[in-house]
């Protein structure tokens, strides 16, 4: 996509959101795309109407540090990307829009099949 | 002084969809907030990851007020990926489209703000204008809610000259009703009692919270999708409208102003679309990815959309405009009378099938 900045380290990502948000820039979203053994999470900020993408992948397992001190509107988008793909962040509870039944079945991820949720599609 | 529990919702008179906000009051006065979504949550991303063409009647009900943006965010991404662009008649219809749906939009939460407040007069009268605006959408698509116009590269239906005059005389009678209510609306005391100064969001706190759409514009930010003049935006003259009170009051009368600025966008598109093809048949593989996002009435909605190279989709991911705004909750009700909460909740425009998705 236009303006992916990769990084591979959290270090770069606080470094690179930092530097977005002294812009001016404004978290749009957090994606998270399943890459079968990682995942990568996206970083969508929007600096003066053109989105810059900053793209990490993440180990499963290894708690995922939270940019909510840099973008204030973050929490949501972290509880979401937590929950949907049972990914630890640091600070997050990783409770939004699933039941409590349905808690840790990270439905986003490749591995979940849709039968496994109350009530399927 | 005792701190007292109300919960608000998941089911209130108020409220046209379900959320849970959980207060905490001194007596009256509020000082705690926090707020449960996902009542509404049918797993719409999963159920996305499907064939692409499916996608198009999938994202279309993902909202019943927003379902045409939520298509022509949907066709935009697939079209980028693909490296397709609409014809020019459809991106004026699309852009009619989308303004017509952001009146109904508008329409629909003025009379609800109106109800809130007490002023049931004017809840009646909003919803009665309304029905032009749905009139226009059913016989322009056949459909009042679900329109079902957008295909990948392209619409599905054109607006014929009889309908083009038809949309005309429709919206020279919505202005001209419009200006009365405007009038009776923005003098009145009740209204400007119940909403002028309460529930402020201050500009700083709409930039720091990346509120959206007129929920951000009513507070002093000139944010507006618009401005990247995609579809037939790019020809149409237009500015986003700011407001700098950042109140109940201002949320409101930006949606009036926002009506108006429908009306002449849609006559701009009119005036300008010229005879034309409105789409072509398109079946291929989707290989790639691609980032969408438009201006609903709501605010920025966001699609992510990743191919595979087969025809299913790797992943669809959706932020809507609601997701954004919820956040400013405990900002705008900290402090607030009791009495005050129910509108306050309401200006934002909230709406959880969206944001639950």
């Amino acid at each position: 996509m236009k303006n992916d900045i990769l990084v591979t380290d959290t270090q770069g990502l606080i470094s690179r959101l930092r530097e977005l948000a002294s812009k001016g820039g404004r978290l749009s979203a957090i994606t998270g795309v399943d890459l079968g053994e990682r995942l990568e999470v996206i970083y969508s900020v929007d600096v003066a109407y053109t989105l810059h993408n900053v793209r990490i992948e993440i180990e499963p397992g290894v708690e995922h540090i939270s940019v909510n001190d840099i973008f204030n509107n973050a929490w949501m988008p972290e509880n979401e990307l937590s929950e949907m793909f049972n990914v630890k962040i640091h600070g997050i509870k990783g409770q939004l829009l699933l039941t409590d039944e349905d808690m840790g079945k990270a439905p986003l991820l490749k591995s979940t099949r849709i039968e496994v949720l109350k009530g399927g599609f | 002084m005792t701190v007292t529990t109300v919960p608000f919702g998941p089911q209130h008179p108020i409220l046209p969809e379900p959320v849970h906000v959980k207060l905490e009051l001194e007596e009256e006065k509020v000082v705690g907030v926090s707020f449960e979504v996902g009542y509404a949550h049918r797993g719409m991303e999963k159920a996305l990851e499907t064939d692409y063409m499916k996608g198009i009647y999938l994202s279309e009900r993902i909202c019943g007020i927003c379902s045409n943006i939520h298509t022509t965010t949907y066709v935009n991404a697939i079209e980028k990926i693909i490296g397709i662009e609409a014809h020019k008649r459809a991106k004026y219809i699309r852009t009619i489209m989308a303004e017509l749906e952001r009146l109904h939009s508008h329409l629909l939460w003025l009379g609800h703000a109106g109800e809130a407040v007490g002023f049931e007069n004017l809840f009646m009268r909003l919803w009665d204008v309304r029905e032009i605006v749905m009139d226009t959408l059913e016989f322009i698509s056949g459909n009042r809610v679900q329109y079902a116009m957008n295909t990948i590269g392209g619409v599905r239906r054109d607006i014929t000259p009889k309908k083009e005059k038809m949309v005309e005389d429709h919206m020279d009678k919505l202005e001209e009703k419009m200006i009365e209510i405007k009038r009776d609306m923005l003098t009145d005391y009740l209204l400007k009692k119940r909403t002028a100064g309460v529930g402020v969001l201050k500009k700083e706190d709409a930039e720091r919270l990346g509120t959206v759409g007129p929920n951000a514009r009513a507070s002093g930010v000139p944010w507006d999708l618009r401005m990247t003049r995609y579809e037939a935006y790019e020809y149409i003259n237009f500015h986003p409208i700011v407001l700098e009170g950042g109140d109940n009051l201002s949320r409101v009368v930006i949606r009036v102003e926002e009506s108006f600025q429908a009306i002449d966008i849609i006559r701009q598109c009119l005036n300008q679309m010229t005879p034309g093809r409105t789409w072509y048949r398109y079946r291929h593989e989707v290989s790639g990815e691609a980032v969408a996002r438009t201006e609903p009435p709501r605010g920025e909605l966001f699609y992510y959309i990743k191919g595979n190279g087969t025809n299913i989709l790797e992943r669809v991911k959706i932020r809507t405009p609601t997701f954004m705004n919820l956040m400013v909750l405990p900002t705008i009700l900290m402090g607030l009378q009791f009495a005050d909460v129910p509108i306050t909740i309401l200006s934002i425009d909230p709406c959880f099938s969206c944001t639950d998705r």
